[in-house]
């Protein structure tokens, strides 16, 4: 069996620093330290969960859940991300989504995808060297519908399930969950923080209260942390698929002048 | 409402089309046709596009999209990685 040797959540914006830039730095500092324990859990795969922006898939065909199954992928380039080629797993990827339709979810697999920031950015300063394989998992929650917390949640506990009974012997699963935390994207809200909301969103990771999180509403969820905060999904998959194991607080920062609480917290799945 | 799908497939079109991103900033009638965008919401887009879109219902990250594409987005504080990537082996060294 294969196991989950580290798993963590972090938002994935990033902004300048002149506004605030003790702010800035303290994020920074707490993306790098997500990134090195991430890095030094030495993974063979490295999942990486998030919302897709618009920019891969369409409004035409509005998918929900999908992973990618390419043998490599060259980000966006969005955010100023390096289109450096990073290589995926066919394997793993198409594994998992013939597993999960044996557990009734529809993961759609998907080809030819060049990730955006979502994605890309956590995996540049996860895994710099290109060491782990890369499997991008999108949690779409810009469509509509979009995946609740409980659907990510049950998909983190699949994943979980299928590296622990499917996988070989001694393969090394790292799992980044990426988005949020509170932000309001073109609303009228736009430039509000919830830091109270980001602070629960938190709590429940490194409290163990997964479940917590996954019983939130989309309703509650769109009032509290905004449009943007739906992508708190793919944290409640990090939830599922540490077997609700606790955690601790990396960083946070309420970073109106970002228009985004930012923060991380990395699970105790060793 | 029904959805603003013709403008929704004009802006997804012009993230991978620098073509079309072009004419879309500089002829913009000219792409609204390619993409069948109804007159009306022309009319609207031509006269204040930020205040047009919440109206026409397009899609927030699209808005977003739309707004950069015509050079209108007024977020200042969007900054590259790279900067911050070329110092986590320093920064990764400091925690070994």
């Amino acid at each position: 069996m294969g196991s989950i040797v580290s798993a963590a959540a972090t938002s994935h914006t990033f902004g300048s620093s002149a506004a605030d830039p003790m702010a800035a730095e303290r994020i920074q500092a707490g993306m790098a330290e997500i990134g090195r324990i991430v890095s030094q859990s030495n993974p063979d795969i490295l999942i990486v969960a998030s919302s897709d922006h618009l920019n891969n898939f369409t409004m035409d065909a509005q998918i929900p859940l999908a992973i990618g199954i390419s043998d490599e992928y060259v980000p966006l380039g969005d955010m100023g991300v390096p289109k450096v080629p990073f290589m995926g797993s066919r394997e793993f990827g198409s594994a998992f989504a013939a597993f999960c339709a044996q557990l009734d979810f529809d993961l759609v697999p998907v080809e030819n995808v060049r990730p955006d920031h979502g994605i890309g950015f956590p995996n540049a300063f996860s895994n710099a060297q290109g060491k782990a394989k890369l499997v991008p998992l999108y949690v779409n929650t810009v469509m509509t519908p979009s995946p609740s917390c409980a659907r990510a949640y049950a998909l983190g506990k699949a994943l979980r399930n299928f590296v622990e009974t499917q996988r070989p012997a001694g393969e090394r699963v790292a799992v980044l969950g990426t988005g949020g935390l509170s932000h309001w994207v073109c609303l009228p809200e736009s430039g509000n923080v919830n830091a109270q909301w980001d602070r629960r969103v938190m709590e429940c990771l490194t409290c163990g209260r997964g479940a917590e999180l996954a019983a939130l509403t989309y309703e509650e969820i769109f009032r509290d942390g905004g449009n943007g905060g739906l992508e708190i999904a793919t944290w409640a998959f990090v939830a599922g698929a540490s077997g609700d194991a606790k955690g601790r607080a990396i960083y946070y920062e309420a970073m109106t002048s970002w228009w985004t609480g930012m923060g991380g917290v990395v699970m105790d799945v060793s | 409402m029904r959805p603003p799908v013709e403008l929704h497939r004009l802006i997804s079109a012009a993230i991978w089309d620098r073509d079309l991103a072009m004419r879309l900033r500089e002829t913009p009638e000219q792409a609204y046709a390619e993409f069948d965008v109804p007159q009306w919401q022309r009319g609207e887009l031509s006269k204040d596009a930020a205040a047009a879109l919440p109206k026409l219902g397009v899609h927030p990250n699209l808005q977003f999209k739309f707004l950069g594409q015509l050079g209108l987005l007024k977020l200042g504080t969007l900054t590259s990685v790279q900067e911050f990537l070329d110092t986590l082996e320093a920064r990764h060294g400091k925690h070994r």
